[in-house]
């Protein structure tokens, strides 16, 4: 009694199907999200204490079906196969049951002991359906217990139900397919059951079916049988005798079969009562969905997301800022030596405050969007939007991360999550970074200002367009090119509309900042340090000896400035002089004959570095080069001065760096999502690709603004 | 005919889908078989996606999917006897409001999706 009996549950469903509202209370707080191993499906897993019962609840992908074909339902039915949990636990939404109980239908072919949830029992019975729970169970062979899973309702009846199950090794009733092809599955599964090895690992019935579904997995999977010709060669009978005689493909029939299998099981053991009225869905879709009012409407709760991610959001960031700023005094005026102070402040302190900086925005935008998911208008706004997008190759889904990318392009990147279609998801994913987000802005401006002084407000106008212009034609061209291939098939479920709850809002917020804190934060704070490494070190030679010379010709140019002034325009010239001598620095003569053709010099390389940190570095880069004072106010007024002055500098080179930093790889934060997003390759690729055009496009930028003598 | 051609309130049942593999596959596993009964509910602008409601539940679908679905048209006057899942359809069975009504508009009232020339 006192000894722990474990018992492992997968939790199956269809999306939609308050699945993870069952999940949430199943396992209360105790849960953790990791990936599936080699796959970016996440994985969330929860363990509880159940009547000296030991429960672990593995959630699976939610799915319609368990297909070959997409990746989601390659994870779930895999994990069972691999895995074989104990009991696999079917929620089902007794509002939809007939397609709901179609993949139920697939679990218990997978050959373990299901017990099924009918859950959203009360969104049933507003919409009139009464379901006999008893007759249905005995008709299927699979316990139903009606649950309200966002109110926690019938999850311990679930959970007995499931240890009744598991004690008794009740087993579900395997479907019928009818006679004729119940005798091609038979005499399939007569053939698998030849290889021993083969039969222990999977279900023979279920590879049968499989394979007669045309499943190119299972096909995959038979050619390690040692019966794999005879196997064909039944199959090839069976496929023959399904198309003669009933003239469709054999995948099509078996949906057909299994469907005809749940309308005889609902027909005894539902009821529905014709309600009245329109519903409330109903009512609001007339306006949501309307073809001339859904548009603006979509477009008003973008700019309104917007607007509370980047206005709302800029509140914590200012108290984080300031935090960290009172924490870079403390360490300022401690007896720590030197060295250690500066990697306190300009390292750590800095990179972490880099990181934290990006969470209040991730904590808002995931706010927003997990109520916009939970309540279902996501799927609507995929609606009214897919048109337009799916002639550039991209999807109804992509259109809300694209417009967060004029913000900032790491909870842009997070947010194309909701897009299930992995092509357009990466296609989406490269397309941000085009998007100019709000730390280029202070470049543009910087610029702009110093150049284009009467017309500044139209070029950064023109900047941020041509970003969108060239988002669009980017993506045209990697959708026929690398990332080539039909777009996933548009068929999604339309939910009603659902009041999301706060638990689970505030779970989805909580996964996904920690899930950016743990996949990006770490990153970025190792580049933060390292980029602080390489502009401060090797610390150059005889600099105490420079600081005095360049007191004395600062103080000897000017003459009757204070001692105080005198400092600070010696401690420009000073981190001017160890910029350059630096790893940076260096870095930035070696790459000038590379830039050169553009029209830029060492000075602009070394900018470049910081700005892959992070955009708004490249401006005060640019001060330290250009002997700007310190001064923060002031930075960009006299840094406009200090370049327009410079011998090297014209319009034509400050509009091809513009359109540089507009195209080249956005900064690390950035690229650390990318890669937690997509994977390595997609970060490589995004790294290759935006240098390569950033280098054309503003090669052309400037030999066309030499052309017309700018 | 296929359910890519037809216009918001047109009634249809399923004939077959015409193609198979992944997509045909996809949809057949969504409910898309033949005698499957439904009506298009709403399309987006200029040929866009379309709103389908088939047997309990909504789906929006692209026409260039909806071209794979072979369907025959149904009577836009729906029968009697249609089936019950219709939970959002309007039936007012107060007597006057059916006895008051000429049989033709008893019928655009349904006809038109859920009574689009205003509630009965």
């Amino acid at each position: 009694m006192q000894e722990k009996r474990a018992l492992t549950i997968a939790l199956a469903g269809n999306p939609n199907s308050g699945k993870t509202s069952i999940f949430n209370a199943i396992t209360g707080a105790h849960h953790k999200v990791g990936n599936y191993p080699g796959v970016t499906v996440e994985k969330r897993e929860g363990t509880l204490e159940y009547h000296g019962w030991r429960i672990h609840v593995v959630d699976l992908p939610g799915t319609y079906s368990l297909t070959a074909y997409s990746l989601d339902e390659v994870v779930a039915r895999d994990f069972v196969l691999n895995e074989k949990p104990d009991i696999i636990v079917d929620v089902l939404d007794s509002s939809n049951l007939e397609r709901n109980l179609y993949l139920l239908l697939q679990l218990i072919e997978l050959g373990l002991p299901v017990v099924a949830a009918l859950n959203m029992a009360d969104e049933a019975a507003a919409k009139g359906i009464l379901i006999d729970d008893k007759t249905l169970s005995r008709t299927l062979g699979v316990p139903m217990i009606p649950t309200i899973g966002s109110r926690g309702q019938g999850v311990t009846e679930l959970l007995d139900a499931v240890i009744e199950t598991f004690e008794t090794h009740k087993m579900p009733r395997m479907p019928s397919y009818g006679e004729d092809i119940e005798a091609h599955i038979a005499a399939l599964v007569r053939l698998l059951e030849q290889d021993e090895a083969f039969a222990a690992a999977y279900s023979p019935r279920w590879i049968a079916i499989k394979l007669i579904e045309k499943d190119p997995d299972a096909r995959r999977r038979i050619e390690q049988h040692v019966r794999a010709a005879e196997i064909h060669t039944a199959l090839e009978a069976a496929w023959h005798w399904i198309t003669l005689h009933y003239g469709k493909d054999a995948e099509i029939i078996l949906s057909e079969q299994r469907y005809g299998y749940i309308h005889g099981a609902v027909a005894e053991a539902v009821h529905r009562k014709r309600l009245r009225g329109i519903s409330l869905t109903e009512q609001l879709d007339r306006f949501v969905m309307h073809p001339l009012v859904g548009l603006p409407l979509f477009f008003f709760v973008i700019w309104g997301i917007f607007k509370l991610t980047f206005v709302l959001g800029e509140y914590p960031v200012a108290w984080l800022e300031q935090l960290f700023g009172s924490l870079e005094g403390l360490v300022q005026n401690s007896v720590l030596p030197g060295a250690v102070r500066d990697l306190l402040i300009n390292g750590i302190i800095h990179g972490v405050g880099g990181v934290l900086s990006f969470v209040p925005l991730i904590v808002i935008l995931f706010f927003c969007i997990s109520i916009l998911e939970d309540t279902g208008y996501i799927a609507r706004a995929a609606f009214l939007t897919d048109h337009f997008l799916h002639a550039i190759g991209l999807h109804g889904q992509s259109f809300m991360p694209l417009m967060l990318g004029f913000g900032c392009s790491v909870p842009a990147i997070m947010a194309t999550r909701t897009l299930k279609s992995p092509k357009e998801r990466i296609a989406t994913i490269l397309a941000i970074p085009f998007i100019s987000c709000g730390g280029k802005l202070p470049i543009y401006v910087l610029l702009a200002g110093a150049f284009f002084a009467r017309n500044a407000s139209t070029v950064v106008m023109v900047m941020y367009a041509s970003g969108v212009v060239l988002s669009v034609l980017s993506t045209f061209f990697l959708r026929r090119t690398v990332l080539k291939g039909q777009s996933m098939p548009f068929v999604m479920e339309l939910p009603p509309y659902r009041m999301p709850t706060l638990k689970g809002v505030l779970w989805h917020v909580w996964e996904k900042t920690w899930s950016y804190a743990r996949k990006a934060g770490t990153i970025i704070l190792a580049v933060s340090v390292l980029m602080w490494l390489i502009t401060s070190y090797p610390k150059a030679r005889g600099i105490q000896e420079y600081e005095i010379h360049a007191r004395q010709s600062v103080a000897a140019a000017q003459p009757g400035l204070s001692e105080t002034a005198i400092s600070a325009r010696a401690e420009v010239l000073v981190r001017q002089y160890q910029l350059e001598h630096s790893i940076a620095g260096q870095f930035g003569k070696i790459i000038e004959p590379v830039i050169a053709p553009i029209g830029f010099d060492w000075k602009v390389g070394v900018a470049l570095i910081p700005g892959l940190a992070a955009k708004e570095l490249v401006v005060s880069t640019l001060g330290v080069l250009y002997g700007a004072p310190v001064d923060e106010n002031s930075e960009s007024l006299s840094l406009r001065q200090s370049l327009r002055e410079a011998p090297d500098w014209s319009p034509r080179i400050a509009l091809a760096l513009m359109v540089f930093i507009l195209v080249m790889p956005p900064c690390f934060a950035s690229l650390a999502t990318i890669r937690a997003e997509a994977g390595d390759k997609w970060l490589a690729f995004q790294v290759v690709y935006s240098l390569v055009l950033a280098w054309v496009i503003s090669f052309l930028v400037s030999i066309f603004g030499q052309a017309f003598g700018m | 005919m296929l359910l890519a051609e037809l216009g918001p309130g047109q009634k249809f049942r399923v004939l077959r889908v015409t193609f198979g593999g992944e997509i045909g596959k996809r949809l057949a596993d969504l409910g898309f078989i033949s005698g499957a009964e439904g009506h298009v509910v709403r399309a987006a602008l200029f040929h866009g996606p379309m709103q389908i409601r088939l047997a309990d539940y909504d789906l929006i679908m692209r026409r260039h999917e909806a071209k794979l679905v072979e369907i025959e048209l149904l009577p836009q006057p729906v029968p009697v006897s249609e089936p019950a899942s219709e939970a959002h359809t309007v039936i007012d069975i107060r007597p006057n409001a059916i006895g008051m009504r000429p049989k033709g508009m008893r019928h655009l009232n349904r006809g038109f999706h859920h009574g689009r020339f205003g509630r009965p």
